[in-house]
């Protein structure tokens, strides 16, 4: 059984993101990382085929060329093999690219199949986590959102997942797909032989347009502003008047409603 | 419209010395305007090495009276609770036969001349400091003892904390835009906030001083430069904090090495960096292949660390000027002015004696080191302060 794990090139966490002139969120010659959730995944796929579960991770990205740096991170990591899947000058939304993964998954006839796609929840550029849902959807595959822990047990995946009503166990039948929470499993570090090793591992290009799926999106960027700038805060002389300054902004009104 | 007798453009760590020492030698009212936060900017980037090694004899003046300051930095603010964070490892520098090996020679030779302690270390010697290096090709190895490294950000804190209670007003979030003059002389500052009037303006800003060379149109060579930091982890052979920061001339990438955090190491290239179009500090984009890079480099001197993990990296930016040293004093024919720009990476170890000396010129005092040398016509009359070792910020 293989886990295909796809994930994203995004903005490295450290850096403060800003509008450029062209009016997009710049990012020329900035940090860029594996997206922190898709590398909680890898870690887990790597720690799923240790233990012998799985026979190989695949990684997958879409994107443009520039987006191997990640794969290259990834399987240095350890994953046995790569997938670019060129996407040109199209910038598929999250169905796009749930279509594009059910199509790779498709296309996909070795006897050794995809018996798990593990992903991060979300990428911290866009911050939606709609993949995983609509890739479980289009799939007809059991799915588990935010995941903590993973368990093979025979033929199936127990789960678990939390949110902030609690913790729920699930089980999920056959091939699943299951995105990955920080907590899921902390990632290793890369280590330098494995940079260099990581060269040597197959990475293969695909181009977007051979799976034939509709990548136009509905969605329309109407505008990109930067966040508003706090206001600094007020000194008060005393209790009384730190009481006043709390009850005229009205900063409780909600308190027990 | 407020006045001042100081103000200062730029709370880095040079600023934030600046304040502390205008403000002890008897400047009566004193503002200091940040575009960000006081230490924010490079400053926070800075790997923090200290020590007095410097090829251009002035350089060892100024960072044998900073290490003096650093060594003692609760009574130099006069402050119980103020630290620099230092970790006294001493220093280490080292090369092979060949071309860095007489330059190294003739500047342990003048360190030791000018009374700073320096020894030669045996290969022997050198693997007992540091046992998780090796010297085979080490043909000359110079010790500092009274080296090592401190936090940056903590000394900006520190000075500015020190000024501040010496009545010194900081403001932070704020853009100068402009300068007030009179003819040849600058009487005051535009800002976001406001306009101010003062008797001296002292300019510390660092990779945003093109601006400055724009209000009083003289041209300032400095450009802003990208260095790369790496944090590597060997849990075989920690990098401890009483080894010493180690120099490595024999490497291609001149590298620095330090303990980080007591077990990782931290290292860097010690050479030219990629220049920026524009100044900014944001986090730059570092490559897996530069990574593997240096990790070869770092294996060839530290063997255990051909296994090493990544940890964490990061980008830190210099401003460089043509022979890697800085800028200070009077510009051109304006009156009023001080500036301090340029320090090619070297800043931070030098901040305590460059505060001071940019104070004392400011306020029209005898400054302890003569700012001659670091005079700006010097890049027009030739008369350059490049270091033995070429560029880099070894210097």
């Amino acid at each position: 059984m293989k886990i295909l794990v796809p994930v994203k090139r995004v903005v490295d966490a450290n850096v403060r993101v800003r509008i450029g002139s062209a009016g997009g969120v710049d990012t020329a010659g900035l940090k860029m990382s594996l997206n922190p959730f898709d590398e909680c995944a890898v870690e887990q796929a790597l720690r799923l085929r240790e233990a012998g579960v799985a026979s190989c991770v695949t990684v997958l990205t879409c994107g443009l060329p520039v987006c191997q740096d990640v794969l290259r991170t990834a399987l240095a990591m350890g994953a046995d093999n790569a997938v670019l899947i060129d996407t040109a000058g199209a910038s598929p939304d999250s169905l796009g690219i749930a279509r594009l993964l059910h199509a790779f998954i498709g296309a996909d006839t070795d006897t050794d199949a995809y018996g798990l796609v593990l992903c991060g929840k979300q990428a911290i550029d866009d911050d939606i986590g709609g993949v995983a849902a609509m890739l479980a959807a289009l799939l007809g595959w059991p799915q588990a959102l935010n995941a903590s822990a993973i368990e093979a047990t025979g033929s199936s995946w127990l789960v678990t997942c939390g949110d902030d009503a609690g913790t729920a166990t699930w089980r999920l039948d056959g091939p699943a797909v299951v995105s990955a929470d920080l907590r899921l499993a902390d990632p290793r570090r890369v280590t330098l032989p494995s940079i260099v090793k990581a060269k040597q591992k197959p990475l293969r290009t695909l181009d977007a347009a051979t799976f034939n799926v509709a990548l136009d999106t509905p969605i329309r960027t109407m505008e990109i502003a930067e966040p508003a700038v706090r206001q600094p805060g007020i000194k008060v002389a005393d209790t009384a008047a730190l009481l006043g300054a709390i009850g005229s902004a009205r900063l409780l009104q909600n308190v027990g409603a | 419209m407020s006045h001042y007798d100081v103000i200062v453009i730029g709370a880095g760590v040079i600023g934030a010395s600046v304040a502390h020492h205008v403000a002890t030698l008897g400047a009566k009212s004193v503002l200091v305007l940040d575009r960000g936060t006081i230490g924010a900017g490079t400053t926070s980037q800075s790997s923090g090495l200290l020590r007095t090694h410097y090829s251009v004899r002035q350089n060892v003046e100024l960072a044998r009276s900073s290490w003096h300051a650093f060594n003692n930095f609760a009574a130099y603010v006069d402050d119980d609770d103020a630290s620099c964070g230092l970790v006294k490892c001493g220093y280490m520098i080292c090369a092979p036969e060949g071309d860095k090996l007489a330059p190294l020679q003739a500047s342990l030779d003048a360190q030791q001349g000018m009374g700073i302690e320096v020894q030669l270390l045996s290969r022997a010697e050198a693997r007992e400091r540091l046992p998780i290096a090796q010297f085979d090709d080490a043909a000359l190895i110079g010790y500092e003892p009274e080296a090592g490294f401190a936090d940056a950000y903590l000394v900006a804190t520190g000075f500015a904390r020190s000024a501040r209670r010496r009545g010194v007003k900081f403001m932070e979030n704020t853009n100068v835009t402009g300068l007030v003059r009179d003819g040849r002389r600058v009487t005051g500052v535009q800002t976001s906030a406001g306009t101010f009037s003062c008797g001296m303006l002292i300019s510390t800003q660092n990779i945003w001083t093109p601006e400055l060379a724009g209000w009083i149109g003289v041209p300032l060579p400095v450009k802003p430069e990208r260095h790369t930091v790496l944090a590597l982890e060997c849990d075989v052979a920690p990098y401890t904090f009483k080894m010493p920061a180690y120099k490595d001339l024999g490497s291609p990438g001149m590298l620095y090495f330090r303990s980080y955090g007591g077990s990782q190491m931290l290292v860097s290239e010690g050479v030219v960096g990629e220049t920026l179009n524009a100044p900014e500090t944001e986090q730059g984009d570092i490559s897996l292949d530069y990574v593997g890079e240096v990790g070869e480099q770092v294996a060839e001197r530290f063997p255990a660390y051909e296994t090493a993990g990544l940890a964490s990296s990061w980008t830190g930016v210099y401003d460089v000027t043509p022979d890697w040293n800085p800028v200070l004093g009077s510009v051109g024919d304006i009156e009023g002015l001080t500036v301090g720009f340029g320090f090619s990476g070297h800043g931070f170890k030098l901040s305590p004696g460059i505060g001071k000396i940019l104070a004392q010129h400011a306020l029209g005092q005898t400054t302890d080191v003569s700012l001659s040398p670091y005079a700006l016509d010097r890049f027009a009359s030739g008369a350059l302060l490049v270091g033995k070792y070429g560029s880099g910020a070894v210097s």
